[in-house]
């Protein structure tokens, strides 16, 4: 394993285990909330955020450390960067909180908030580099007026992605 | 894996060919399910492209040899032996490409693509990585088509299988 594809894996762990402590996080809220009152709920927060914000910014930190955007894709490595991109495209749809109105957000958790969202956008850089590498491949196909060649993508989705190759 | 299992096989003989559009014949052949035995037969073309169809010995005569089935419930293990038989070749002839139609069984619509067909992508897709083959498909002709990479001049074989296609076989 190279040292490229050695960040990219070490990224590729951490990109799930962030989207577990952020789906962790919200299971937490949603479950805390029918139990305490808003108040309570609110000093909890209050109290919690110095560790939260500690532990989410030394994630970003690590996570910016081993991003790689260069992509080198052969046949050793092929299928292991598919399986990467698969996963850091559900992991990215994870912890999306586009949806979350920014002004509802408690005052004391919007920094928070801002680290998610920089590291989904680190996630997003290289899921946009693998996309890349993956359409460069597609790219090379020879073409003539009979033959038209079939995307990596379609390739990928019609097999039992968990198979080897021969 | 769907298609494992193969059954062993053997390179019966190679022939030269004038006249036709490939080069040279290789007649491999097996014994499957029953002990009903079949043939698989690659058709070498200039810059090393194979042909691979497969049919059971016994409709060698026949003109619908490839179109006839034989509910044996053994057609896995059966491509799975053409798999093996492509994987030969690969490992003797670096940069060999790969070309497969696939025939209408008698009662199927020959407008829409057959299921042979669609068994055989399904099963090159899962084979054979895109970085290793360019993958291509021609579904109103039930053909599939995989290019090998490590071919010295991948554009070459694109341009001489077309050419061949269109030529011989009314493409």
């Amino acid at each position: 394993m190279n040292a490229s594809s050695l960040h990219a894996s070490n990224f590729s762990q951490q990109s799930q285990s962030f989207a577990s402590l952020i789906v962790g996080l919200r299971s937490l809220t949603y479950g805390a909330k029918r139990f305490l009152s808003d108040g309570v709920w609110y000093a909890i927060t209050l109290v919690g955020v110095v560790p939260l914000y500690f532990l989410l910014s030394s994630a970003r930190k690590k996570m910016r450390k081993s991003l790689s955007v260069q992509v080198q894709i052969d046949q050793s490595n092929y299928r292991q960067t598919r399986l990467e991109y698969d996963a850091l495209v559900k992991t990215i749809d994870q912890i999306d909180i586009r949806h979350v109105n920014r002004q509802a957000i408690p005052w004391h958790l919007r920094g928070a908030a801002r680290i998610i969202q920089d590291v989904k956008n680190l996630m997003i850089q290289r899921r946009d580099a693998l996309s890349l590498a993956f359409s460069a491949l597609d790219q090379q196909a020879p073409k003539t007026s009979l033959l038209v060649p079939v995307d990596q993508d379609v390739l990928w989705n019609r097999r039992a992605q968990a198979n080897e190759y021969r | 894996m769907l298609f494992r299992n193969p059954y062993p096989f053997k390179l019966q003989f190679s022939k030269e060919v004038t006249g036709e559009p490939y080069i040279r014949y290789h007649q491999f052949a097996f014994r499957g399910k029953d002990k009903l035995r079949y043939i698989i037969w690659v058709e070498e073309f200039p810059n090393l492209v194979y042909g691979i169809s497969f049919f059971v010995t016994k409709l060698l005569q026949s003109n619908k040899r490839y179109e006839m089935l034989t509910n044996k419930q053994d057609a896995f293990r059966i491509f799975a032996t053409c798999l093996e038989v492509i994987d030969q070749i690969r490992r003797e002839h670096t940069g060999a490409s790969f070309l497969f139609t696939a025939a209408h069984s008698v009662e199927e619509d020959k407008d829409k693509p057959n299921k042979r067909f669609r068994i055989y992508r399904r099963m090159m897709a899962d084979a054979y990585s895109p970085m290793e083959f360019f993958h291509y498909e021609l579904e109103a002709k039930n053909t599939y088509m995989m290019i090998s990479r490590q071919h010295e001049n991948p554009q070459l074989v694109a341009d001489s299988i077309t050419e061949m296609l269109n030529t011989n076989y009314q493409f």
